[in-house]
């Protein structure tokens, strides 16, 4: 019996499978770098489907977002974005090759072993009440080093781009 | 809460489906009639300059930066304002605030940071040029 939930979690697979596909394969970096929101976009459905409702806003509004917007932006400033068709070679030595075949090994052997804790789907409800009550209460000192976290990133960006304009 | 993203849902396929009908209806009924003057990249009505794909200034990127910055501080403020009032009513308003408050301000240390150092503003490299050929 397959139900609503299991044909969007099969929609979801096929759209992350086919933009990741695309990420790897495309020729154009620049492709690569859009195709990279749909993958971004099909894991917030995951979300959804797990019960983590604020989690997969979130994933959309920064990832999807933010971190793709970067990610596109960081492209247009490569210095091979002038061969557009080119920018994105998808064999990179076989260095590249051995890094990224272990870490799939790696991956399927954790994938075997490991006995994941299954159970049916509850319905939790919105989740963002507990988590707002969760980061005031329980992890207040958490909460408040992610803002110094964001900060350090911030500085950082700015002291890297100004001795790069210098230079 | 299934049910409640199947409004998001709805509201996907519409959005997308908008668009895809708009574009759909309006290949119908146009003209269709392209000339090389047509297919020329419009630029506000000027002739375009050199090719398309040129690296961008870093600056950009600076900008693209802050605004991830304060989208993961608004990710994190979300649930704090779901449960504000909650708070207030049960005594502890003064401790979200100012937990709240303190978090805006270590964020803001960092948002004066990228304004002073002039990480905000655009003319910068060409005032600086400009200001190097009055010199000499």
């Amino acid at each position: 019996m397959i139900g609503i939930p299991e044909i969007f979690f099969y929609i979801f697979c096929a759209l992350i499978f086919g933009s990741s596909l695309l990420v790897v394969f495309s020729y154009n970096l620049l492709r690569s770098a859009f195709a990279l929101f749909f993958v971004l976009f099909g894991i917030a459905g995951f979300y959804v489907l797990l019960g983590g409702d604020f989690l997969a806003v979130i994933q959309i509004m920064v990832y999807a977002g933010g971190i793709n917007i970067l990610l596109i932006f960081g492209t247009m400033m490569t210095g091979s974005i002038s061969q557009p068709e080119t920018s994105n070679p998808s064999f990179q030595g076989i260095l590249t090759l051995i890094g990224g075949g272990g870490l799939l090994l790696i991956l399927l052997i954790i994938l075997n072993h490991t006995t994941w804790p299954s159970q049916s789907l509850i319905d939790h409800g919105p989740t963002t009440k507990q988590i707002g009550q969760l980061l005031l209460r329980n992890y207040i000192l958490p909460f408040e080093v992610i803002s110094f976290l964001l900060v350090a990133a911030m500085v950082g960006a700015i002291v890297l781009i100004n001795k790069g304009e210098r230079s | 809460m299934l049910e409640n993203f199947a409004y998001v849902f709805t509201f996907l396929i519409v959005g997308i489906g908008f668009v895809a009908l708009n574009l759909f209806v309006s290949s119908l009924i146009r003209p269709n009639n392209p000339n090389e003057q047509k297919e020329t990249v419009y630029d506000c009505g000027e002739l375009p300059v050199g090719p398309g794909f040129t690296q961008f200034n870093m600056r950009f990127y600076l900008v693209a930066f802050v605004f991830v910055i304060f989208d993961v501080e608004i990710a994190f403020m979300y649930p704090v304002t779901v449960i504000f009032k909650d708070m207030v009513n049960s005594g502890w308003g003064i401790l979200a605030f100012v937990e709240i408050a303190l978090f805006i301000i270590i964020l803001l240390v960092g948002f004066i940071y990228a304004w002073s150092q002039g990480g905000l503003e655009w003319a910068k490299s060409i005032k600086s040029q400009f200001e190097k050929t009055q010199d000499t």
